[in-house]
């Protein structure tokens, strides 16, 4: 009936899954992407989001193969096993750096954004800590207790947010949609590392076979739960597009934000709605960071070969590392964001998954 | 400081024989309210949410919840009056993984909110609206599951 052994369910891997890809850079993407790709800027999120899609396939496909090669295992032994010692080391020692920085980059995104729209007299690092609070605290319940939390959250969360799109839906003006024009080479292309931070948390899925209770229907899931993300960020790029037009949207700063502004409910009592729902942000936001603080402590205790009582002291120092690079200057994390993260997407949804696709085959072949 | 007052009301109330419990609740709630309001001690509205959730508390019959959410209030109350909304929702958070993470007798305590799909969500048909207890043909996944459709008459 129910496991109380860590394993989630599908559904809650989806859920984590979706929440982990509604991250702060869903509020700025509109505008970049209007300033890559003009009018296209939509068709360019959609095609950018089935490409992750198939990328996803890829991911999970490959982890099916390894970890049929080596049952029971976890990342830690599919790298060290498949890759050899030296370059599985290499490999996972990457990816804790990715994460470490992608989290650090969320977290200061985060509480730059509460500081600046709610909170400007407070000092960042206090709104960095209680994120981190709040993160921990998620991280401490385990991989079931974030599942649950995941589920309760896209209930209550996503619910009220696709209400308020909705009511944007009858307020835009899709006249500025037109002409309807295919995204150019060039504007794909540019649009693929903006769109690969939405899926950034695809990362987890490295981490996640071993504690599913179905591992079977994982790459299915993945799939729907990562298509479904992409129609939302394809769809949140097209609504304020229809909302503002190309020209006035690549000059906004948060649109995704900003269009809820232009939503009047008849007796509503808050002036400002669009900074209640940046509650959906911040829940997202401490899924995406709990997510990172527990499968960083997976990470370092798979690298350093340690068992499951060692997790406490990694997931507080993983804690206290998000909070120290989250300190970094802005320009450098920035740089991480915008320049590196989407290489380091690259190495870690494309080309690790065909080394370990190439890994698994050749195991199966061997044996 | 409101709340903390009504706690100690409540537990005065608790102790004291019915006939004065109900002096000190009139005393309390309306004189020292009324009296603090007018010392500009504490305003109009929060006397008002302090009765009010005081009420509210009373709603909940199950004691051991609502001892649970009396102490937790206190944590929803300091990160509120710390951070402001971003407080609220923090503590929202805190709460929600405190009771994610807790399960009892091998259910977790915020069934069938989460976790309903190891009963195809059939379990939803008994939680925030319940559909009418004729229609509901199957008992809750945590009893007798070795029987799930209940006898006729509803047992």
């Amino acid at each position: 009936m129910f496991a109380e052994n860590g394993k989630i369910s599908i559904r809650q891997m989806q859920a984590l899954l979706l929440l982990d890809c509604f991250g702060t850079v869903l509020l700025f993407l509109p505008a970049h992407l209007a300033q890559l790709a003009g009018n296209a800027c939509w068709l360019a999120a959609l095609f950018c989001g089935i490409a992750f899609a198939l990328l996803s396939l890829l991911l999970t496909t490959a982890l099916s193969r390894i970890g049929g090669r080596f049952p029971g295992g976890g990342l830690a032994e599919w790298c060290r096993g498949g890759l050899g010692g030296f370059f599985g080391t290499l490999f996972l020692l990457g990816l804790g750096i990715k994460m470490l920085l992608d989290g650090a980059a969320e977290l200061r995104v985060l509480g730059a954004l509460l500081s600046r729209l709610m909170l400007p007299a407070t000092p960042l690092w206090l709104l960095l800590l209680l994120l981190l609070l709040a993160s921990g605290a998620l991280a401490a319940q385990g991989l079931e207790g974030c599942g649950r939390a995941a589920e309760i959250l896209m209930l209550f969360v996503g619910v009220p947010l696709l209400l308020v799109w909705m009511a944007v839906v009858f307020s835009a003006e899709y006249a500025r949609i037109l002409p309807l024009a295919l995204p150019s080479a060039v504007g794909f292309w540019q649009s693929l590392p903006a769109m690969s931070i939405v899926f950034q948390g695809l990362v987890f899925l490295y981490f996640l076979p071993p504690d599913l209770k179905k591992p079977q229907k994982m790459r299915r899931a993945v799939l729907h739960s990562v298509l479904l993300s992409a129609g939302i960020a394809a769809g949140a790029v097209f609504f304020s597009l229809a909302a503002y037009g190309a020209e006035i949207l690549s000059e906004k700063s948060i649109p995704t934000l900003q269009m809820l502004e232009r939503v009047r409910i008849s007796g509503i009592f808050l002036a400002r709605q669009d900074l209640l729902l940046l509650w959906f942000w911040f829940a997202a936001g401490a899924i995406f960071l709990s997510g990172t603080i527990f499968f960083g402590a997976s990470l370092g205790m798979g690298l350093f070969r340690q068992g499951e009582r060692r997790r406490r002291p990694w997931r507080i120092g993983w804690m206290l590392a998000l909070f120290a690079a989250a300190l970094l200057p802005e320009e450098i994390l920035r740089f991480w964001r915008e320049q590196a993260a989407p290489w380091s997407n690259a190495v870690y949804l494309l080309l690790l998954p065909l080394l370990l696709l190439a890994a698994g085959k050749g195991g199966k072949a061997n044996a | 400081m409101m709340e903390l007052s009504f706690e100690l009301l409540r537990e005065a109330g608790i102790r004291l024989p019915s006939p004065v419990s109900s002096t000190i609740g009139i005393v309390g709630g309306i004189i020292i309210g009324s009296a603090a309001v007018e010392a500009g001690i504490v305003s109009p509205v929060v006397v008002i949410v302090a009765a009010l959730t005081g009420i509210c508390s009373f709603v909940i019959p199950n004691v051991s919840i609502v001892s649970g959410l009396r102490l937790s209030k206190y944590l929803v109350i300091f990160l509120a009056a710390a951070f402001g909304l971003p407080g609220v929702w923090a503590a929202i958070l805190l709460l929600l993984a405190h009771l994610s993470g807790l399960v009892s007798y091998g259910i977790p305590y915020l069934y069938p909110y989460c976790s309903s799909s190891v009963n195809d969500d059939l379990d939803w048909e008994d939680s925030i609206l319940r559909i009418p207890l004729s229609k509901m043909r199957r008992r809750p996944i945590f009893t007798r599951p070795e029987a799930r459709r209940r006898r006729e008459g509803g047992a």
